[in-house]
This record gives structure tokens, sequence and C-alpha cells, in this order.
């Protein structure tokens, strides 16, 4: 009796909540109370749920409610309104008003002061991934998969009033029973047996967007990491995963993490959300993760084994999880007032994403989980990834247009050149300082004077950090990163006692390591070419195969996706005397070449330490890679 | 963010992605095309 009364009370506070503001509503004005948001997670048809908005009284004339084009973190314009369907906004007598579409994220109400409150229905994106050109990526879309599971990025479910987004939300979820609620977002206690519904308070719309809500069946695990309470939740839909199988390869990696950042202790607690995919057509396919600041939606595929998921969890959690750095601790204006709807884009990527990135390697081999020939090999293959995008684009002038081409097609290199323009800038720092600082101690400066309540003014860091440390660093950042000046990264390595040198190492035939030489084109029937653009091995080279060619036949056998993978699987067990006759199409010529398969053999670039160097240097690479 | 499939060596390359992903042996075990029919 007491449940049922207890479940009444919570429809009671709804109802209200969604029809009692009728003609006898004490009309708060919108600056003097939280914006109240109903989700209704039971009543879900066509995969749409509903969504009332209900905010104070406006004094306006007219207003705009928005639901963004885009949010912290994702760097592309993804317009989260063409998911919203069917908009009314109701007076206070419960009248639906004029409405005004504006464009595809904006809606205008006129006679705003006659406003009550908006409905509207909203799609998920997991469903359309396959349909659309330009996807929202996974991690940062929703899913509302009924009495399952829903992903609640909430950016594509809470819209904002124009000019309001600094006041606070008050979040009323209706939820299927059995599912539980994974998130940082605040949670209200207004009785501790309410199994019917959530409510949730955010001081600004910042909080709502930065704090994604995940409802599964509950499979969580929580640990601490030093003063952290770390909590992972995930969902995987045939049950193949559960939490408790992640649970010891996160907490020993994170707490790797927070012993390499010390006293920096930007949050009390952290939320990894995982969501595992089916991989149909209409589940989610963008794998990765994107950052909140005290939380992270992973989006991985369901179908890989263990030990992969448990390395793809390492790699982005770290990274993730390192953003309690930056942007948490250290950003700038653009992005502690973030407009969702005409971004301005901060200059700074090389930190927010490149310290980051290059924090997610630097402590592996600081806490000692990978050996520093490792750690080189990571960062060599940064430098080979980064030929791939223009090394000649200033990174600060890449940052504010990161939305627009051409630099656009160049943000992935924040995650290459972003890295290594923070490994240059720590060994000048520990050149410089004697081994005694470096990029760690600089964003532990930064954090300590900036903070997550005090953004820094985004033309002024540089001149910030400069002050903190050295001139050269100034001549640094105005070549390399205001500048268009590309590093030579074996002059920094040199500091450290560490050349960079071509050597030649064994290869697979088609596979360098993972890394095939060949690629598929989905639009040619899905024939094999060799890739352009990349060293090929001595196999491909001494046959005088070129970069594009389009392998037609390997010992008269025609190829194509599915018959190239036996052969790569029997190149395995070829040896140097293995004849082998490609037909290949070249400029729409037919080409054949035939010969020994040999040895094959690959030229890269090695980092390696030199021998014989002095005492005071390999100090000074110890201090920068164990601390 | 960290998006598997345009950072890190992974770009846009479809057989690499597999690769990647759910690993060398497990293509050649020839037991995943649902994932390079569905990927994509």
């Amino acid at each position: 009796m007491i449940e049922r009364m207890k479940k009444v009370f919570f429809y009671v506070i709804a109802i209200a909540f969604l029809y009692g503001c009728g003609a006898g509503k004490n009309l708060t004005t919108i600056d003097k109370g939280p914006v109240q948001v109903f989700m209704d997670l039971v009543n879900v048809t066509n995969d749409q749920v509903k969504v009332i908005v209900d905010p104070g009284a406006f004094t306006v004339g007219q207003i705009s409610f928005r639901i963004p084009k885009t949010v912290p973190g994702t760097y592309s314009a993804d317009d989260y309104g063409q998911y919203i369907e069917g908009l009314v906004a109701y007076d206070y007598s419960g009248n639906p008003m004029q409405v005004s579409k504006l464009d595809v994220n904006t809606w205008n109400i006129s006679n705003a002061t006659m406003l009550d409150k908006i409905s509207y229905f909203v799609n998920d994106t997991y469903d359309t991934e396959n349909e659309v050109e330009d996807a929202v990526f996974s991690p940062a879309g929703t899913n509302i998969e009924k009495d399952s599971n829903y992903m609640l990025n909430l950016h594509g479910f809470v819209g904002y009033f124009d000019g309001y987004k600094e006041i606070p939300y008050r979040l009323i979820i209706e939820k299927p029973s059995g599912l539980e609620a994974a998130t940082s977002l605040n949670q209200v206690v207004l009785d501790d047996a309410i199994e019917n519904g959530d409510v949730f308070m955010a001081n600004r719309y910042f909080e709502i967007i930065d704090n994604p809500i995940f409802y599964t069946k509950p499979d969580k695990e929580t640990f601490k990491v030093g003063g952290i309470e770390v909590t992972l939740s995930i969902f995987s839909p045939t049950g193949a995963y559960r939490a408790s199988d992640l649970r010891n390869r996160m907490e020993g990696m994170m707490s790797a993490q927070k012993a390499f950042l010390g006293d920096i202790d930007a949050t009390k607690r952290y939320n990894i959300l995982l969501y595992l995919s089916t991989m149909e057509d209409t589940d989610a396919r963008g794998f990765g993760a994107l950052e909140h600041h005290t939380s992270t939606v992973v989006v991985l595929p369901e179908a890989i084994p263990q030990d992969r998921l448990e390395q793809a969890m390492v790699d982005v959690v770290s990274h993730e999880f390192f953003h309690i750095v930056t942007p948490l601790s250290v950003h700038s204006n653009e992005i502690h007032y973030f407009d969702y709807n005409d971004p301005k884009m901060s200059q700074h990527l090389w930190m927010y994403e490149g310290t980051t990135e290059y924090f997610a390697n630097l402590f592996q081999v600081h806490e000692g989980l990978i050996e520093e020939a490792e750690f080189y090999e990571r960062m060599r293959t940064k430098m080979d990834n980064a030929k791939g995008y223009d090394d000649a684009m200033s990174f600060t002038t890449m940052s504010m247009n990161i939305l627009e081409a051409p630099y656009e097609s160049n943000y992935a290199n924040v995650y290459e050149k972003g890295a290594l323009i923070n490994m240059a800038l720590d060994i000048l720092i520990r050149e410089k300082s004697n081994g005694e600082k470096g990029v760690l101690w600089l964003m532990k400066e930064l954090s300590n004077k900036y903070g997550v309540d005090a953004p820094f003014e985004d033309d002024k860091l540089i001149d910030e950090i400069v002050s903190i440390t050295y001139p050269e660093v100034r001549d640094f950042f105005n070549k390399h990163v205001i500048g268009n000046t590309p590093i030579d990264y074996s002059i920094y390595l040199a500091k450290m006692g560490l050349t960079l040198n071509e050597v030649e190492e064994q290869s697979g035939y088609f596979l360098q390591g993972e890394i095939p030489y060949i690629d598929v084109d989905q639009s040619n029937n899905d024939a094999i070419f060799v890739r352009k653009g990349i060293e090929l091995n001595s196999f491909f080279k001494g046959l005088g195969v070129q970069g594009g060619d389009v392998i037609k036949s390997i010992n008269g056998t025609a190829i194509n996706l599915e018959s190239i993978r036996p052969i790569i699987g029997q190149s395995f067990g070829w040896g140097p005397d293995t004849m082998i006759k490609l037909e290949l199409e070249r400029d729409g010529e037919v080409v054949t070449v035939e010969g020994a398969v040999g040895t094959p053999t690959i030229v890269v670039n090695k980092i390696t330490p030199i021998e014989d160097v002095s005492d005071e240097i390999k100090a000074l690479r110890n201090a920068w890679l164990k601390g | 963010m960290v998006d598997m499939v345009i950072t890190g060596p992974l770009k846009h390359n479809y057989l690499l992605i597999e690769t990647a992903i759910i690993g060398i042996f497990n293509i050649l075990a020839g037991g995943f095309d649902f994932l390079t029919n569905n990927l994509f």
C-alpha cells in the first residue's frame, strides 16, 4: 500500500506539472526559477520520446527555443533539431500558439508573455545512422529502445530559450520499471522509494548537455580511484559482457592515471557509460567515445573479443578521463559559455585534445604500463599518421575554424600532431628547467589559476604560458602552433638522447602488423586496390606494384573482398621462393607482374636511444618519461 | 572525443577497420563477414 502511495505521489507531481499550468499558474518569471523538463520514457510510441519544457513566465514579446546545432567535444555541426517532431507551444489556457520555425534547430514563439509550455517528440539517432550522409557520432547520439535502454545525450532531447542558458533546470523523467539511471547529473531524492521516476537538477543548461543519462537494467561496478568514485555501467544487448568483466582493467588503468596526475582533483565522481552495439542496421556504428566533465559515453561493437574490448576501453577511456584536466579544469570562455547554435571555437585544440592524447600515452610509460620502446613507437606512429594531414596549417587557425573547410578535414590531426606538439613542448620545458618541469606541471599551474568555474581569455593563454615558462616557449608557439612551420621532431628527440632513423624491418605480405597495404573500393564491386600515398613493402615494390593498382587476379584467382581473405591467410605460410602472378589494372590498362614473393620488409622510421649519451641527458630523459 | 574510425592509424581504410576492431585472426577465421557488410 505504501509503495502504491509513493507511486501515486510521483504521478501527482508529474501530472500537476504536465497539466496544472493553466490560468491558476504562479507566474514566476523565467529568470527566477528552474526550467522544468518532463521526459516520458514509458509511453514510447513510434520510437519517440515525448518531452515537455515548462519555463517561467516571459516578459519579452517573442522568444526563440533552440535545440543545439553542435555540442562541445564533437567539433561538427550535427543539427540535433532535425530529430524533433511535432513541436507545439501552449498558452496558459492550454491553447496551441503560433510557432515559426526559423531553421532546423530554432522555433520562434511570438506573444511569448502568454507561453506556458512547449511539447515535442524526439527521434533517436542510432536508428538512422546508416540512412543519413553525416550521421551523428554515436557517443554523442541518442538511443530510444523501449523498456530496454535509453541513451540520453540530453542535447538531443532538451532545448533552451535564447538568453536563458544560465538558469537552473529541473529534469523529471518517468522511466520503465526495472531500469536505472547511470549519470553524473545531480539527482534529487524526493522519496527514496520512488520506482517510476527520477528527478535531476542542473545549475545551468551546460550541465544538462554535460551530463548524459544512460537508462539500462542495472549492470554497474563502482570503485575508488584516489578520491574519485568511478562507476562503470554497461549495456550488452546479448548479455555477452558484464561490467564486472571490465572492472579490474579499468580500475588498474584509472588508478595509474590518478597516480600520474597527482594532486589535480577536479571531480569527486566519474561515470563511464558503455553502450555495446549489435552493429545491425538500426544500431550504433560510430565507435569511440565523447568526453564530458565528469563522465564519458563509450560506444563499441559487442562482437569484439574480451581482450580487444579491454584494450579499446583502456585506449578511449584513458583519453576521455584526462579531459578532467582540460577542458574541465582549463578552458576558455568559448567553452565555458558555449554557444550551441552559433559556436565560436577556441584556438586551443592543441591543448584540449593534443595535451589529453599526449597524456593518455605518457602516463602509460610513466606508470610502467608500457615500456619506453612502446611509447617511442606510439609517437613515431603519430608522426607517420600526421603526414596524412596538412603539416603547414597553423594549429590555432585550424582550431578557430574547425567547423569549416579546409580545416574540418584536418580535425583528426589534433590526435596526431596535437599530441606531438605537446611532446615537443614537454621536452623543451624539461630541457629549460633541468628536468624539473614539463607539460603536466604546466597544466597543474593553469588548473590552479583557473579551474572548473574560471575560464581564461582565449587570446591570452599563450602569453600566460610563456610568462610562467621560458622565452623559448614563445618562439615555439609562434613558429609551430600559431605559425605554420612543421616541427623537426628529431631536434627535440635529440635533446633526450634519442634519434629518429630509417630502419628496415620485417613486414607481412599484405599487412604491416594489423595495417593493410590494400583497401577495398565499395563503389567498384569490392575491388581490392593497393593503397596510395603510403610506403609499400619490398614484396609490392619488388614486383613493380604501385599505389592505386587494382588487383584483378592472383595466380589466376579473380580477386575481390571475399577471395582476398583466404589468400591473406595463405600468405602467412609463403616462403621467399613462393612464386606469384598478379594481374593489375593501372590507369585503365592491364599490367601483369610475377616473380618470387621474397621476404617482405619495409623501411620505417624508428625512435631509438643514442648510446653513450651523458648522464645529464639520461637524467633528463628519465625525468621526462618517469617523472 | 576519440573516434576509432577516423583517428589513430584507422582513417577510412575498409579492411583496416576490420583488423583494428576485431583482429586479424578473427578475420582470417572468416567469421565476421557481417561486420564488413554492416559497418559501411
